[in-house]
């Protein structure tokens, strides 16, 4: 499980928001999937054990701060419309990587792991569907909302520095 | 293409999940649509900015340390536990040989030269099972599953016997 170490303390970081509960995640989930590897069928190492990952920051979630997973999506995703209409490509291709992260760390968490398991795994969207258990459907939209959204805060960010 | 039709595919574009038609489909009506295009540089342009490297987290040496520690404890707690059955099985296999040698000590020696005859073919072959690494054919501690075995590969039926009773308990068959 070694070799994906990264990818887990990456996933469980993005996931749980601080570096002590993220690393009891990875741990927890590194030695799961241990356990149970006799047991894998599959090819992907990587996508199996961010699977575990996954399943491991849920349940340590619904027992440590059960209110986060009552987050409704619903609000949200009818405002991210026009959030992207302010975007500018020049800005956000110089977005400082703080920025961008204070901006993704405050997304509603089933955005922020597509977004992870997209932009910086590099799953595709039928992997990242396997992954999550949903839909390839539903990843692609909440890819797009989580982005329109993503975009929205960081054009929000940049307006004090550049008024127009 | 019109834009309503472009727009939900800008983002599978940038993503790499559409296929060749529509990838072409597509660059054609960007080419002429600048509100598409322009949706697309911005698509393109976040992913440059979640693309950076700086925003993966590195997993901490000691976490690295601890998993580390603990997967090695749990495989030595596996590994251990096959020495064990192997231990086992050395065993076993140790006492069945030197059983059987002193069956064929005691045929040889008691018995006469056409069994001494048939004891050394017995030892020969047993030898050669044991040099091949192939000491049965057919694995069962059951009479009658081992009996069975038989049919067909002799023109005869052998007696299976079961000899736990002396200390001989049957492991199952092999045809030489």
């Amino acid at each position: 499980m070694l070799p994906h170490l990264e990818a887990a303390y990456n996933l469980a970081r993005w996931l749980a928001g601080n570096d002590h509960d993220a690393q009891d995640v990875a741990q927890e989930a590194s030695l799961r999937a241990f356990k149970f590897f006799a047991g894998f069928r599959g090819e992907n190492t990587r996508a199996w054990l961010l699977t575990i990952v996954r399943n491991t920051f849920y349940n340590w979630l619904q027992k440590n701060r059960p209110r986060e997973l009552a987050g409704d999506l619903g609000d949200e995703a009818l405002e991210i419309e026009d959030g992207s209409a302010n975007a500018d490509p020049t800005h956000l291709r110089r977005a400082d990587a703080e920025t961008v992260r204070r901006a993704l760390a405050e997304l509603p968490v089933e955005f922020r792991e597509v977004m992870v398991l997209r932009e910086m795994e590099g799953f595709d969207y039928k992997e990242i569907a396997g992954l999550c258990e949903v839909p390839i459907g539903t990843v692609m939209s909440r890819l797009s909302r989580g982005r329109k959204l993503l975009q929205k805060r960081l054009a929000a960010e940049f307006k004090p520095e550049d008024p127009r | 293409m019109n834009c309503q039709q472009a727009r939900p595919l800008i983002e599978p574009y940038a993503d790499g999940e559409l296929d060749a038609a529509a990838v072409l489909e597509l660059e054609r009506h960007v080419r002429e649509c600048p509100a598409c295009a322009l949706a697309l540089d911005k698509a393109q342009a976040l992913q440059t900015a979640l693309g950076q490297d700086a925003l993966c987290f590195a997993a901490p040496p000691e976490l690295r340390r601890r998993v580390k520690a603990e997967l090695r404890s749990a495989a030595g707690v596996r590994s251990g536990w096959r020495w064990g059955n192997w231990n086992w099985l050395s065993g076993v296999s140790t006492a069945l040989a030197t059983a059987s040698v002193a069956l064929l000590l005691i045929l040889t020696l008691n018995r006469p030269s056409g069994q001494e005859r048939l004891a050394q073919e017995i030892v020969a072959s047993h030898i050669r099972s044991l040099m091949a690494n192939h000491e049965l054919d057919v694995v069962s501690t059951d009479q009658h599953t081992v009996k069975p075995w038989f049919n067909g590969k002799l023109d005869f039926s052998p007696p299976v016997k079961d000899l736990s009773a002396q200390e001989f308990p049957l492991v199952g068959g092999r045809l030489d």
